[in-house]
């Protein structure tokens, strides 16, 4: 049980971390006076890690009052496999929007997302898939 | 794979929650053993045929192909 508390301690050092950086993030768009996009994507992005870190912290903290872990084997492999399905859709998924963007939009004249908020989309978008994979597999026949 | 986990807690008046406290795991890893949708680890097949009193060839059920 004292691993456990270690452990949950850890994850809610990981969140604090995540948080503070991420505000400082937010803070340093806004002092250099970006674009409101990166600042409005930032700030949504950092209200959106502080919402469900709270929510699973909650969540974690009610599984280790009633005696279970945190983490078990088939938890840890899930997190394994989606990790590793994620990082092969993301590929792809990079992969297709190079080629629309080289097919469509660049000989077109028409305006596209810079290589910076290109890189913000795409890092949002591999968090996304990792989520949506993990559920997916959690309710299925994921780890085996 | 069939498993006798069910059968075996009932024998033992032993929730899927007692029985996840006592190996150390979550519930829904019990959960998705008993339904044959996740293959435990021969140590954590172990753990559980201990908790429940019983051999492993006792309560995982191969089914030849």
């Amino acid at each position: 049980m004292m691993d456990e508390k270690k452990r949950f301690r850890k994850f809610i050092g990981i969140l604090v971390a995540m948080i503070v950086l991420g505000s400082v993030f937010v803070v340093g768009t806004v002092v250099a006076e970006v674009d409101n996009w990166y600042i409005i994507a930032s700030a949504a992005i950092l209200v959106s890690i502080a919402v469900v870190a709270i929510f699973v912290a909650w969540r974690r903290r009610e599984e280790l009052k009633s005696g279970f872990p945190l983490e078990d084997e088939r938890s840890r492999a899930l997190k394994m496999r989606a990790g590793y399905l994620a990082l092969f859709v993301s590929m792809y998924f990079c992969l297709a929007l190079g080629w629309i963007i080289g097919a469509f939009v660049e000989d077109s004249g028409r305006e596209f997302l810079s290589v910076g908020e290109m890189m913000f989309v795409l890092v949002a978008v591999m968090g996304i898939f990792y989520a949506v994979i993990l559920a997916a597999l959690s309710r299925g026949k994921g780890a085996s | 794979m069939k498993t006798r986990i069910k059968e075996l807690r009932a024998r033992y008046d032993m929730t899927q929650e007692d029985l996840a406290r006592k190996i150390g795991v979550r519930r829904e890893t019990i959960l998705f053993i008993e339904n044959g949708k996740y293959i435990p680890s021969l140590k954590l097949a172990h753990d559980i045929a201990k908790a429940l009193k019983t051999s492993m060839d006792e309560l995982f059920i191969f089914e030849k192909d």
